[in-house]
Order: C-alpha cells, then structure tokens, then sequence
C-alpha cells in the first residue's frame, strides 16, 4: 500500500513538473529577472553607503551569503534547475495529497482536482494572505517568525477544512463555527511583516510577481490533484 | 481451579478491520513523511542545491530566507 500511494504520487508530481514547469518559465521567470536587477542595484548602493545601510543589507532577502546558493548565469541551465526543483516540489506535495487521497474509499480525477485545489488554499493561498510571495530585492521580516506563522497557517487552514468536512459529515454546526474560528487565527494573529520595506523593487512589480507565482503554483496543484485523482481512480491502493 | 479459556483475543491483536486501517493509515503517513523530507531538500538544502531550486522557491513561497 505504501509503495503504491509512493509510486502513483511520485508519477503524478512528475507530470505536474512537466506542466508547471513551462508556465512558470514564461510567467513567473521574466519578473524574477527584472527584480534581480533592482536587487543588484540596491546592493550596489547599499555597498556605497554601508554603515548607514547596514541593517537593511542583514534583513534584505539579499543574496550575497555565499556564491553556490545564486542561481546559475546560464539562462539553459538555470532553467534545466528550475524544471527540476519545481517537479520535486510537486512530488513531494504529491506524496502529501496521495496520503490525504489514500484514506478516501472512491477517488477520481475531480475528487482529485478538488483536493488538488484545497492543498493550493493551504499551502500557497492561506499563508499568502499574510506572507505574499516575493520577487528578489524585497526585505522580509525575521525568518524563524515567518517560518513560524507559516506553520502556524498551514496548520490552522488544514485543521479548519478537516473540521469543515466533520462539520458537513455529521451535521454539526459547532465544528463548523470552530473550523471557521481556526481558520482566522494565524490572520488574527498577524504574519510578522517589517514596518519599513526598503526596496528598488516597483509595487507594480511585487502585485504582478505575487499573481504569478501563485497562478503557476495553481497550475501546479490542480494537475497535481487531476492525475493523482485519475491514477488513484485507475490503480486504487488496497481497499481499507 | 479450572481456567476458562477467554473469547477474548490475545493483546496486541486487532480485529481484522482495525488492522487493516491501521496499515492504511501509517502507509499514508510514511508517504506524508517522506514527502515532508523532499520539500525540505527543495526548500532548505544547503550548497549548489539551493542556489538550483531559487526561482522555484520565490515561486512557492517556501521561507527560507
């Protein structure tokens, strides 16, 4: 059963790759590289004027930490890097939908897209409320909060759909008022943000950026969730 | 003093369909688990491999920086 929910998931995140990979290429690529020129040109002039820049150089989601973690200069081979890490991406939430999908007797390809479409609310469209994703040459706020309200988020917003579907299932409005309740806790709470961004990067840039990213990883998870809902319908794993 | 041999069954021993849930449910969380541990080797690898996944990871959000 193991193997089975490994192989059928591992297969579905692979051709999610194959189908995110051109969208991300065309839509979210060009906006990375106009950001990192704003990004050089702010390190350039933080460079200038290090002292009084300092604190903005330690906190920027600067790149300068070691030359091995930038990406490649060759546009073919940063783009061979990219198709690859974004279709491990896919298998890796592959086998996380593929456990959730395995605990449910039928499943086809809608239940599939269905499931495909929560995990995008979970994982991208929950914590993007609060930490939008962001182009190179944005500053953020500390790391560890931000790791800390994104667990928080994708915790709260999986519980809040698992109470959801209790409430549904036995007709229990007070599950559904606290599914709603955890839902808005991490957005009660607030996502750590700085209160002051200081960035080359346009407004206009990071709004176009955000919408990409999180269209090309829509398009990830909704073929993410159709072909893993199609496998699990052709091959199921073992009946419970 | 006669011991009665018990219906009950010995413990550690599930009913067939408890078991059977069992098996399914931590096949699916070794599955979750090992996806767990892919996303972070995306998401937070040290080294060239990080450098490889970056347009991927300002894509997916992952914090990491």
């Amino acid at each position: 059963m193991f193997a089975r929910i490994v192989a059928l998931s591992l297969l579905a995140g692979l051709l999610a790759g194959v189908v995110a990979t051109p969208v991300q290429l065309a839509l979210v690529q060009p906006l990375i590289e106009q950001a990192e020129g704003y990004e050089q040109q702010l390190e350039a002039a933080t460079a200038h004027v290090h002292a009084a820049h300092d604190a903005v150089a330690a906190e920027g989601h600067s790149h300068e930490a070691m030359a091995s973690e930038e990406p490649s200069d060759d546009k073919t081979h940063r783009a061979v890097a990219t198709a690859v890490s974004i279709t491990l991406a896919a298998m890796g939430y592959a086998l996380l939908l593929g456990a959730v999908l395995s605990q449910f007797g039928h499943i086809d390809w809608r239940r599939g897209l269905l499931f495909g479409a929560l995990g995008f609310v979970v994982f991208q469209l929950a914590p993007a409320l609060g930490l939008p994703p962001e182009p190179p040459g944005v500053p953020a706020a500390d790391l560890q909060q931000r790791q800390l309200w994104w667990l928080l988020t994708v915790a709260c917003t999986a519980g809040a759909l698992f109470g959801l579907h209790r409430a549904w299932s036995q007709r229990r409005l007070r599950w559904a008022a606290g599914a709603l309740a955890l839902a808005a806790l991490p957005h009660l709470v607030g996502a750590p943000v700085l209160a002051e961004v200081h960035t080359l990067v346009p407004a206009r840039l990071m709004s176009d950026f955000m919408l990409a990213a999180l269209a090309s990883a829509a398009v990830l998870w909704l073929a993410l969730g159709g072909v893993l809902g199609g496998l699990l319908q052709r091959f199921p794993v073992e009946s419970r | 003093m006669q011991l009665h041999k018990s219906a009950a069954r010995p413990i550690g021993q599930l009913d067939p369909a408890s078991a059977a849930r069992w098996k399914a449910r931590s096949a699916a969380l070794c599955a979750a688990l090992l996806g767990a541990v892919i996303l972070y080797g995306v998401g937070f690898a040290p080294g060239i491999a990080h450098g490889e996944s970056h347009d991927t990871r300002h894509t997916m959000g992952f914090v990491c920086h």
